[in-house]
Formats: C-alpha cells, sequence, structure tokens
C-alpha cells in the first residue's frame, strides 16, 4: 500500500499556486518527513493526500485508488490522517470510545482491541475512562495520533504530531514510533520539529514556496546545513552540537 | 447640530418602522418595504458591510417572498369571504382571504426588512460598544461578544470538524442514512469545542482588562452642541405616528 | 517600569485534590530580569503564571493557600484575587484565542486594549505605529486578525498587552507552535525587552529559555527543583532528564570546563553567550 503524488500541482485561486510539481511517495516501512516554514503548504498536502482536496493537475494514488474519484472516508481504510486542532475531532465522552471511532467507521474486526492497543502504544491506557476534555491539551495531542493508530490504516500521516508534547511524552512518542516500524507501518509527518524526527526519517521532503527544494535521504542534510537553512529551518540543537564537538575532539584529540 | 445617519439614527428607524408595522395601512407598509430594499442599494449607510451580509441579503429578499407567497395563498385558501378570484387543485381562493393576507405578508415583511437592514449595515461589534458606551455592563457585553465570535466561527468550525471526522473514515460524503449517523461527530466537537474556547476567550479578554473597561468613554460624552437631528426628527416622526393611531382608535 | 517580583514560600492546592499545585515555591525575580520556567506537564508552570496575573484567584476563589506573594510595591497575603492587568500581563499559550476577535484590524486589537485602560484618546495611533514597528509588524496594521499566520498572530498577541506597558510580562509557552525564523524574533524582541520589563516565560524544551533568560527555574510537581543561571546549570551538570533537550546540552559540560587554550572557536563562542569568562 503506497501513496504516491504524479507531478501534483495545486492553486486555491487562479495565479496563486500554492504547490508546483510534487512527485513523491511512501509505503510500508517508510517514513517521510515534510518540514518547511510555516505557511508554506504542508498541511494542504496532507488533505490533497486523502482526497479532500483534489489536485488541479496530476494525480495522488492510494494504493489502487486515485484521489480524484474516491470518497475521503475510502481512503481513510488505507490512509488515514490527524490534522493539527484535536479539539475539531473530540467528541466522545471517554478517551476509549474517541479512539475506537475510527476502526469502527472503518468496520475492522476488534475494534475495541485496536483500540486498547493504541490506547497502550501512547501511554493513553491509565486515562481510558476519563473525558478527553479532562486531559491536558498535550495529552489531547496524544488522543488524536492514538485514534489514527487504531483505525488499522497501513499508512499514517500526522500533521505536528509533537507541539506541545512535553519531555515523558517525548519519550513515548518514540516508543510509539519504533513500535510503528516493527508493525511496517508507513508514516508520513508533517513537522517542523527536526530534533525529533529526523533520525527517524528515511526519506526527507523539503518545501519552500510549494516547491520541492529537496527530496531523498536525511543524511546529506546532517552533513549539510546548507539546504535546510536554504528553507528557513535550522537543524537541531543536538546535531549543532554534535557537529561542534567532533570538531573538538578532532582538534584536541581527548 | 449635524445631521448624519450614525447608530442612533438606525436604532430609530427601526423603532419608526416596527411602530408603522402595526399603525399604517397595508399600502403604505408595501411602500415601506420597497423603499427599505432599495436602500440597501442606494445609501452607503444602508450597504451591507461584507460579502457574507450582502449574500445573506439576497437570500432572505428571495425567501421572504416565497413565504409572502405562501401566506396570501393559504390565507385566500383558508378565509373563505367575498367573491372567488381563481383556484388551485380545485379549491377556491377568496378575496377576503387574500387582502387579510396581504395585511399579514405585508406587516411581517415590514417588520423582518428593518431589522435585516439594520443587522447588514451594522457591524454587530459596533453595536456592543455602543451600548456599552450607553451602560451595558461589561459582563453582558463579554457574553455578547463571546457569542458573535461563536456565530462568526461557526461555518468554519463546522467545516475543520467534518474534515477532520472525514479523514478518520466518518461517512460524512456517504448516504443520508450514514451521514445522519454521523452527524454525532460533527455537532459534540462543536459544542464541546465551543464551550472551552469560549471559556479561554473570555479569560483572554478579562486579561485584556474588559471586565473593569470604563463604561463612560469618549464616544458617549456628547454635547447638546453634537446632537444629530436626523435621529431626533425620527422620533418626533414616531410618537406623531402613534399619537395619531390612538386618536384614530379613541374616536373609532 | 520592571517590577521586582518574590515570592515567599507559595502554596497552592485546589480544595478538590489532595496534591498541591504549587509546593513550597520561593523564588526572587529582580527588576527588569528574564526568568525561564521549565519543566514537564503538570509541573505547574501555566498554574505559576495564572497567579500572578490574578486571573486564578479571581476564578477559583476556593482555592487553599500560605505563603506571600509581592509584585512591585503590592504585597498579597496568599495570592491575587483580582486580575492584576496591566500592572501585569499574561499572554496565553495559544495566540489565536488570545487576539479574541473583537475588532477587525490589527490597529484595532491594540486599540482595544487601551480602550480598555482608558487610553485611548489622543495620542493613541502614534503609541499604536510605534508599538507595531517595534515587534516589526507595521505591515499588519490593516489585516484582520483571523487571517494571520500563528507566528503573525502571536506578534499581534504580544503588541496588545505590551502596548498597556505592563511592569511584568508572563509568557505561557511562547515557542511551542513558532518555527526557527519565529523563534528567533521572539528571542530579538525579548532581549530589547531586557531592564524595562520584568519578563517570565514558560517551557517545556530547555534550548528557548538558555538562550534567552538570566535564570532557569525547574518546576516539577510544583516544587522548585533547581534555580540557577544558564551557566551554572551547564557546568554543574544540574539537569533534569525530564526536561527536553537536557541532554544535549549535559553533552556540552565536559568540553565546555576545559582550560581556554584547549577550546575551540566555537566552544568559546558559547562560553562568551552564556557570559562565562
Amino acid at each position: 500500500m503506497t501513496i504516491t503524488f504524479h507531478n501534483v500541482c495545486f492553486e486555491y485561486e487562479l495565479s496563486r499556486p500554492i504547490l508546483h510539481n510534487l512527485s513523491f511517495h511512501a509505503g510500508p516501512s517508510d517514513f517521510l518527513l515534510i518540514v518547511g516554514q510555516n505557511g508554506v503548504g504542508k498541511s494542504t498536502l496532507l488533505k490533497l493526500a486523502n482526497g479532500i482536496l483534489k489536485p488541479t493537475s496530476g494525480r495522488v494514488t492510494v494504493g489502487d485508488l486515485d484521489t480524484k474519484n474516491s470518497r475521503t472516508s475510502q481512503i481513510a481504510g488505507e490512509l488515514c490522517v490527524t490534522f493539527q486542532n484535536p479539539a475539531d475531532q473530540i467528541f466522545a465522552p471517554t478517551v476509549a470510545q474517541e479512539v475506537e471511532f475510527a476502526p469502527r467507521n472503518l468496520r475492522r474486526d476488534n475494534s475495541p482491541g485496536l483500540a486498547h492497543q493504541a490506547m497502550a502504544l501512547c501511554g493513553l491506557d491509565a486515562v481510558a475512562t476519563h473525558h478527553p476534555y479532562d486531559l491536558p491539551p498535550a495529552q489531547r495531542k496524544l488522543l488524536t495520533v492514538a485514534s489514527a493508530v487504531a483505525s488499522g490504516a497501513p499508512l499514517l500521516a500526522f500533521d505536528e504530531p509533537s507541539a506541545g508534547l512535553s519531555q515523558l511524552e517525548l519519550i513515548g512518542f518514540e516508543k510509539l514510533l519504533d513500535a510503528l516500524k516493527i508493525e511496517q507501518r508507513g508514516l508520513i509527518v508533517v513537522s517542523h520539529d527536526l530534533g525529533l524526527f529526523l533520525k527517524y526519517a528515511t526519506r526527507v521532503l523539503i518545501l519552500r514556496s510549494g516547491d520541492a527544494l529537496y527530496y531523498g535521504p536525511p543524511e546529506p542534510l546532517v552533513a549539510n546545513e546548507g539546504m535546510i537553512r536554504k528553507a528557513g529551518l535550522r537543524l537541531p540543537v543536538p546535531l549543532r552540537v554534535g557537529r561542534l564537538l567532533r570538531g573538538y575532539e578532532r582538534d584536541v584529540k581527548l | 447640530m449635524n445631521f448624519r445617519i450614525d447608530l442612533p439614527t438606525k436604532l430609530a428607524l427601526v423603532l419608526l418602522l416596527w411602530i408603522c408595522a402595526f399603525a399604517v395601512s397595508w399600502e403604505a407598509q408595501v411602500v415601506l418595504v420597497l423603499l427599505i430594499i432599495m436602500s440597501r442599494f442606494a445609501v452607503p449607510d444602508f450597504k451591507p458591510q461584507s460579502r457574507r451580509s450582502a449574500r445573506a441579503f439576497t437570500r432572505f429578499l428571495i425567501y421572504s417572498f416565497a413565504v409572502a407567497t405562501f401566506v396570501l395563498i393559504l390565507n385566500s385558501l383558508l378565509i373563505r369571504g367575498g367573491s372567488t378570484f381563481g383556484s388551485i387543485g380545485g379549491f377556491s381562493l377568496y378575496q377576503d382571504g387574500l387582502f387579510f393576507g396581504i395585511r399579514t405578508a405585508s406587516r411581517l415583511l415590514l417588520l423582518t426588512f428593518a431589522i435585516l437592514v439594520f443587522f447588514i449595515s451594522t457591524p454587530l461589534k459596533d453595536l456592543i460598544r455602543y451600548l456599552q458606551a450607553r451602560g451595558l455592563s461589561n459582563s453582558f457585553a463579554l457574553i455578547l461578544l463571546l457569542t458573535l465570535h461563536f456565530l462568526d466561527q461557526l461555518p468554519a468550525r463546522i467545516h475543520q470538524i467534518f474534515l477532520a471526522q472525514q479523514a478518520r473514515g466518518a461517512p460524512v460524503d456517504a448516504g443520508f442514512i450514514s451521514r445522519s449517523r454521523a452527524l454525532f461527530s460533527i455537532l459534540s466537537p462543536l459544542v464541546l469545542s465551543s464551550i472551552v474556547e469560549s471559556i479561554d476567550r473570555g479569560t483572554a479578554l478579562e486579561l485584556r482588562g474588559f471586565l473593569h473597561r470604563p463604561t463612560s468613554t469618549e464616544e458617549s460624552q456628547s454635547s447638546p452642541g453634537q446632537r444629530n437631528v436626523l435621529t431626533l426628527l425620527i422620533l418626533f416622526l414616531s410618537l406623531i405616528v402613534v399619537l395619531y393611531t390612538i386618536a384614530q382608535w379613541l374616536l373609532g | 517600569m520592571a517590577a521586582r517580583i518574590d515570592i515567599l514560600s507559595l502554596s497552592l492546592r485546589y480544595s478538590d485534590t489532595a496534591l498541591p499545585a504549587l509546593d513550597s515555591v520561593s523564588l526572587e525575580i529582580p527588576q527588569g530580569g528574564c526568568v525561564g520556567i521549565v519543566g514537564p506537564t503538570g509541573s505547574g508552570k501555566s498554574t505559576l503564571l495564572h497567579t500572578l496575573s490574578g486571573i486564578l484567584g479571581k476564578h477559583h476563589p476556593e482555592v487553599v493557600v500560605s505563603g506571600q506573594l509581592c509584585i512591585g510595591s503590592d504585597t498579597f497575603q496568599g495570592i491575587p484575587r483580582e486580575v492584576l492587568f496591566p500592572t501585569v500581563g499574561l499572554v496565553l499559550q495559544d495566540p489565536f484565542i488570545q487576539i479574541s476577535g473583537v475588532r477587525d484590524t490589527v490597529t484595532e486589537e491594540l486599540r482595544f486594549t487601551l480602550e480598555n485602560l482608558d487610553a485611548a484618546g489622543q495620542g493613541s495611533d502614534q503609541l499604536i505605529q510605534t508599538m507595531l514597528s517595534s515587534l516589526g509588524i507595521e505591515h499588519l496594521a490593516d489585516r484582520a486578525p483571523t487571517t494571520l499566520s500563528g507566528g503573525e498572530t502571536q506578534r499581534v498577541a504580544l503588541a496588545s498587552i505590551l502596548i498597556s506597558n505592563p511592569s511584568v510580562l508572563l509568557l505561557d509557552e511562547p515557542v511551542t507552535a513558532l518555527d526557527a525564523t519565529a523563534q528567533n524574533r521572539l528571542r530579538s524582541i525579548l532581549k530589547s525587552l531586557r531592564g524595562r520589563t520584568t519578563v517570565l516565560l514558560t517551557d517545556s524544551q530547555i534550548d528557548f529559555p538558555m538562550s534567552v533568560c538570566d535564570t532557569i527555574v525547574v518546576l516539577d510537581r510544583g516544587r522548585i527543583e533547581a534555580c540557577a543561571k544558564p551557566a551554572e546549570l551547564l557546568l554543574t551538570g544540574k539537569l533534569l532528564t525530564n526536561v527536553g533537550g537536557s541532554e544535549h546540552w549535559s553533552s556540552l559540560v565536559t568540553p565546555l570546563n576545559q582550560p581556554s587554550s584547549r577550546r575551540p572557536g566555537p566552544l568559546n563562542r558559547i562560553r562568551k553567550a552564556l557570559g562565562l569568562p
């Protein structure tokens, strides 16, 4: 199950194109990290991925489905997308019911089991019977992630999943990423948090003004910060510090 | 002294029109309704404040005339008096019913159009500000502002929620029965998040000193030399109409 | 004028919970200083800011409090029970909530703050213009607040509080949704406020506070676990594992402590930035 963007262009209005000629793909076990400054079109890209928006030209295919003539609720069975604002989707009286929503809609066997597993992976099993609005904002964010994981879709896409998470939650989130890798689920993550995701990414897509500035493995980006800086971003502090230390060790022979 | 259409003038005008809806003949009411509709296009102070208001006006125009036609036909069918002037599906239409229907419809149209043109040409935030300057309590103004914000954002919020649930497989784009089942997953986040957001917005306004806002501001301090003649004239006219109607009723 | 803050053994508990939200917190923040409060979710960071602003005391009269709080020349036995605006200005975590959409343009949003202070008379236009320029958002003057990006909204939210000239500025997790460029801009703005306004900001990660604050306070479960200058925290390795980002700063401890002749240029620059000799 692979999602492929074939030369996709998109514009909301004429003469104001947002995305130009984007081509990339993500399949099982892939981790595609999409980065770029705020406002560059990253969220639009996710809406094109699950058919909410249709490309102005080019094609987006999810497995055998072409987004131009498939319903989003159909595509959700193969690619489940989570957006930035948890308040847009939270409706159930308990965390467990909220997480079970997606697998139920998609008529998965054993929806409660899938939900239970997703909650455990996201560290929410202790609060399964709590009302979602009784959780702190960071855990509500994790709730949306758990909800997508429970869908059982082979491909998952998250929009800024780590925003607002504190260190303990981030450690838990990293465990989730490891577990999803083992299950060979494909991940697309839109984020400006390079510190967390760069080490998991198998491919990175850097967007600048709607164009693909870079599409390829992450290693060249770490070796040379130039490409990242062109996109208006910086390498995360640990990597910059690591480079400093390696230079230091070389010079001083610690 | 000045002579201009400002918020108090518009409020006075709405009062006059509402009095006329009960005090003048249906012919005069119809003329007033037509004048109101024309003013929306011809008078700058009554023009819609936004594209959304303009669209709302057009839609309301169409619906109200459809409703007025329905009222006419219904009354013509049900109030059997006077001669018949036609029939629908074998049922006769009566003149007495028609005239009663015209009087009812013209009154309804005048009442609703007076309010409509006021609201499409006046940003509600300005209205709240005006009321606050004239003594509306800050707490009540806070409630009004939060409600206004909720209504303002309602279409966008519904859309965002719709997209988020659709992305989780909710059948909001399928058949009627599926969509009905998915309705709860749209309405519930809307209500929950609106309540939570309103509380947070209220806190944000408090943190900017809104509840201690002085109720008397420069806007409300008007000296006799600055009173709007037009407002006074309209209020005077309203009084004349009321007195005339009472006199007519007393004299039989 | 900036105000000094003294918090003396402040404890705060909601009446229906056994655990305190703040537990014997004592802190001295000098006039015009910049303090960063870091800690995991639920450590009490937001509680502390909301307490200082007065909104917590107002909305929760039932809280059980002990200790004392002094802000400038005002002393509170326990906590303030009224919103202390404009002495204390609080910028909320979500800038979209802070800019409440009460007005249709950014200029009018700022004027709204002045109206609440009965200061929207003569000279307010000039004041608004100056404030917009100082934050680099004069080009947004006539824009509708609801059409702005996250970084732009945050600067407008900041402007809407700064225009009231607060003695204390509180920022609740200001960098959560900001990209690197926007963070740099915020860093410059906070540096320009040094000495003029006392600033307190919270973060669940340590990187931003380390680069901008004079003092870092580490909170965990309502208690202060550490309170030191960034350099001291580094040199003594006094960092908590559940504060985000601490591990890579820890790796700098040994190299930074080497004699200067053995340190290459980049590390010297870090030491200089941290105020170390």
